[in-house]
């Protein structure tokens, strides 16, 4: 339905409106155009002025409250599923985790917030050296790959914790796989660094010391081995 | 009309008495099990089961062997003008069927508009025309899901659609005799809505039909930025306790879910919790 053929002083036209709200809470460029470019915003989304109005009286604080609390649904996701990156970054998790729910839409359908974190866990790690087997995957035709939105050191994590995020991050795809075979390279010794960290201790002075982690999943069971 | 009402009111007077539980959570696992004779009803969220593996199914087996099983949806969307996911409903129907519930709950809420998932819920205007995107989405879901009770749930507001031509509590009331469904009520719920926009929590309830509440929900908030927030990150405080009480004297309440979702405290604290629930229900005479 168009704008100009619905009454503007009626109840809201509930698919249109909810279509604006949906937009606005998952899309911080939607919000600045409510609040910058309202009568573009309205055509966009087909409101009537009357509807408009009744979007834009919500408030941009509430709004935005309600934006923090969908993120913080995530954030407390990505801290149980990634709990020793979540504790070896402490307070500065918060902020890396968010700066990536502001700009990637949560994913719809199974296990939603796993592939939330996971596109987190590849957003942060993205400076990492990609592995032979990362090359090999990235130029197959079949690549499942996903195209990263960040530019290249968006997320800044210290080089260690960098790939602590992706040890564990590929412990969450061995377990959420039916399949799976992942080798990765490490430049530190990424499995002390995980005990180190789970066990409270000192991690972030560990020498460099390079590290393959080989992990295998099917039929529901899952292995990892470590050389280095 | 006034015929079907009373056979749905016969029909929520007739659903089991469950007593007193928790939303389930992985993490208490071990404990749940250990501390199943004090456990009367286990919620699950439908979203953690319903895209599961064969391990997960194993779990829900399992857990559907020793507990009585109420699957909680977040996101069927009842609300959503668009019409519901009809893949999702699929899932959920089998998820019902699977671990034999009693009944099943959802929101009173939005999740999808268009191909934007939300990820969390969003509140309805109160009109006529939400009525009955309410009202048709839920027989679509029914068409497949059957003859099992459905209970829905108030939310808390984030913040308020404008153009509301009745009050929250005449839209539970006119959804409950247009659908014949129960309500889930969230006492936390109710008094996050009180706290943030207005209004006393007593005369809410008090605006319901007396034999509408099924199931009720406590959790405790906290304040951020100015809002209260239903965060299910506290303990549940001393003012949701008395209006859970209040709550099971005015409604034929059949089960008393205690939701955490956020800073798990040690089991011990959500059981002394289920247990305080558990008097309540005891107290107001609605289970022994």
């Amino acid at each position: 339905m168009r704008a100009g053929h619905r009454r503007s002083d009626g109840p809201l036209a509930l698919a249109e409106v909810q279509r604006a709200l949906a937009t606005l809470a998952t899309n911080e460029v939607t919000r600045d155009r409510l609040r910058d470019e309202p009568e573009s915003f309205a055509r966009d989304f087909g409101l009537a002025p009357g509807e408009l109005a009744q979007v834009r009286a919500i408030g941009e604080r509430r709004m935005l409250a309600y934006v923090d609390s969908l993120q913080r649904k995530r954030l407390a996701e990505a801290v149980r599923l990634l709990p020793l990156s979540a504790r070896a970054d402490g307070p500065a998790f918060r902020g890396t985790f968010l700066r990536h729910a502001r700009r990637v839409p949560l994913a719809a359908g199974k296990a939603r917030y796993v592939r939330d974190v996971l596109a987190f866990a590849r957003n942060a790690t993205v400076t990492l050296s990609p592995s032979p087997f990362d090359k090999l995957r990235a130029t197959s035709p079949r690549s499942t790959t996903v195209t990263l939105s960040l530019s290249k050191g968006d997320l800044d994590v210290a080089p260690a914790l960098r790939e602590l995020l992706d040890y564990e991050a590929a412990w969450l795809r061995a377990a959420f796989a039916p399949a799976l075979v992942r080798v990765r390279v490490y430049a530190f010794p990424v499995q002390r660094v995980a005990r180190a960290v789970a066990r409270g201790e000192p991690w972030d002075g560990l020498a460099r010391r390079r590290t393959v982690v080989i992990w295998l999943a099917a039929g529901g069971r899952r292995a990892s081995l470590a050389l280095g | 009309m006034v015929a079907a009402a009373v056979v749905a009111a016969a029909e929520r007077r007739a659903l089991p008495v469950l007593g007193a539980g928790y939303s389930y959570r992985r993490a208490y696992r071990p404990e749940t099990y250990a501390h199943r004779a004090r456990i009367g009803v286990l919620e699950i969220v439908a979203e953690h089961f319903m895209f599961g593996d064969a391990e997960s199914d194993r779990e829900l087996d399992l857990l559907a062997e020793h507990f009585t099983l109420v699957p909680h949806g977040l996101d069927l969307s009842l609300g959503s003008a668009d019409g519901i996911d009809e893949a999702y409903v699929e899932r959920f129907a089998a998820l019902v069927e699977r671990v034999r519930a009693p009944w099943w709950s959802e929101h009173i809420a939005f999740t999808r508009a268009g191909d934007v998932r939300i990820g969390h819920l969003a509140p309805l205007p109160f009109t006529e025309e939400a009525l009955d995107v309410v009202a048709r989405n839920l027989e679509a879901a029914r068409r497949r899901i059957g003859d099992v009770p459905c209970a829905l749930e108030n939310i808390a507001a984030p913040f308020v659609l404008p153009g509301a031509t009745m009050s929250e509590a005449q839209f539970l009331t006119q959804l409950v005799e247009r659908t014949g469904c129960g309500l889930l009520l969230d006492v936390e719920n109710v008094s996050a809505n009180a706290v943030n926009f207005g209004g006393d929590p007593e005369a809410f309830m008090d605006a319901l039909p007396a034999n509408s509440v099924v199931q009720l929900h406590v959790a405790g908030g906290e304040w951020i930025d100015g809002s209260y927030v239903d965060s299910h990150a506290r303990a549940i405080s001393d003012s949701v306790w008395k209006l859970v009480e209040s709550a099971c004297r005015r409604f034929p309440v059949k089960a008393i879910v205690v939701e955490r979702d956020e800073r798990l405290p040690p089991f011990a604290e959500l059981l002394a919790e289920i247990e305080c629930a558990r008097a309540i229900g005891e107290a107001t005479g609605r289970w022994r």
